[in-house]
């Protein structure tokens, strides 16, 4: 006999049948020794097995194992909250960790940008093209720059040393 | 004034309502009530009683933190016993990737040998009493792969159909059928040899 067929027998039994297939394998059964023998044993066994679960009892007392659970139970809430506090913490520690970072490297781009500024040639439109007009332009540098970092209650005061130098 | 509630003579239902409450003594009332239940489910999965001790707390916690998932279309049992049987499948298909084994593996294996088995037409547990057999069909049980053993436990005890069966063990319809096929016909294998060596 074909698996597929032993199979079938096997879904009878467990009610996993459409109608028309049903009526199918019990023909089978009523005329075939084999599927006839087959459904016997398999009905037996599932008989047998049915309610068949050895009964255990659990060898931890009442009050012990109620203890771990309840236990358990309150570790497991005060995971979830400090979890759920997580996020919070965590967004202050970094906008406290980079704040001072930004702001230096504010200063650090201000005072790169000043100091790379080289003399600026500015040409203006020149309405006739025959005489060239060329005037260069070297820009000051402030004397001093002053930040306010509100957020860290604070003011950066940047002092140019070479101003007044020449 | 506090309410004195004798929590014992409550039903199943009052009780998991005071549960969802976040009452711990109801809770602890049904972990009274249920707790053999739930180990003996656990250990015919796990078959090792500090697993299924574990597994059986574990179930309890989860049950806790799920109860709002309880809506009662089956009984409260019914409902932590399918908690059970995930925590020990989950726990099951860990163990097997530790071994590096699969369970299709292991069934390749035994397939072959039980095919070549005798279908066995007279009833192995004709005349014995209830307890009797279901001490004989627990020592078969333990004979079994994890995975017949496990299609067993899920329909036999937890009465799942094979979709179920399929969906939680990950595999198809008919490897639920074929899985089930082989696993009653070694038991009945087991139980008739079982029974022949307690008449010796």
């Amino acid at each position: 006999m074909e698996l597929e067929t032993q199979l079938s027998i096997q879904a009878l039994i467990d009610g996993e049948l459409s109608d028309a297939k049903q009526r199918e394998v019990e023909q089978l059964i009523a005329t075939d020794a084999g599927a006839k023998a087959l459904h016997t044993g398999l009905s037996n066994t599932v008989g047998a097995l049915r309610g068949g679960e050895l009964e255990r009892q659990l060898p931890e007392s009442r009050e012990f194992f109620w203890s771990k659970i309840a236990d358990e139970i309150e570790l497991s809430e005060r995971r979830e909250a400090r979890a759920q506090a997580r996020p919070a913490a965590s967004v202050a520690l970094w906008k406290r960790l980079l704040l001072p970072f930004a702001a230096a490297a504010a200063l650090v781009l201000a005072f790169t940008v000043f100091q790379n500024e080289g003399p600026q040639v500015v040409r203006p439109i020149n309405d006739n093209p025959g005489v060239e007009s060329v005037a260069d332009t070297e820009l000051e540098l402030p004397e001093s720059l002053i930040f306010d970092m509100y957020q860290e209650d604070a003011t950066v005061i940047w002092v140019n040393s070479e101003t007044g130098v020449n | 004034m506090s309410e004195s509630i004798d929590y014992t003579q409550l039903e199943d239902t009052e009780l998991v309502a005071r549960s969802k409450d976040q009452d711990m003594q109801a809770y602890e009332e049904l972990v009274a009530r249920h707790r053999d239940k739930i180990y003996a489910r656990a250990f015919s999965m796990m078959r090792n009683e500090e697993e299924a001790l574990d597994m059986s707390q574990e179930a309890w916690v989860k049950g806790w933190q799920r109860l709002n998932q309880f809506h009662g279309q089956a009984s409260f049992a019914t409902w932590m016993t399918r908690i059970t049987i995930n925590l020990c499948l989950d726990l099951i298909r860990k163990k097997k990737r530790q071994r590096a084994e699969s369970i299709e593996q292991l069934d390749d294996d035994l397939g072959g040998v039980e095919r070549q088995m005798d279908v066995v037409e007279t009833n192995p547990t004709e005349g014995l009493e209830r307890q009797e057999l279901r001490a004989k069909i627990d020592r078969a049980l333990d004979q079994l792969s994890e995975a017949h053993r496990t299609a067993i436990v899920m329909h036999e005890f937890q009465q799942l159909e094979y979709k179920e069966i399929a969906k939680r063990m990950n595999c198809s319809i008919g490897t639920v059928m074929s899985r089930l096929f082989y696993a009653r016909r070694r038991l009945a294998s087991l139980l008739a040899g079982l029974k022949k060596k307690d008449e010796l």
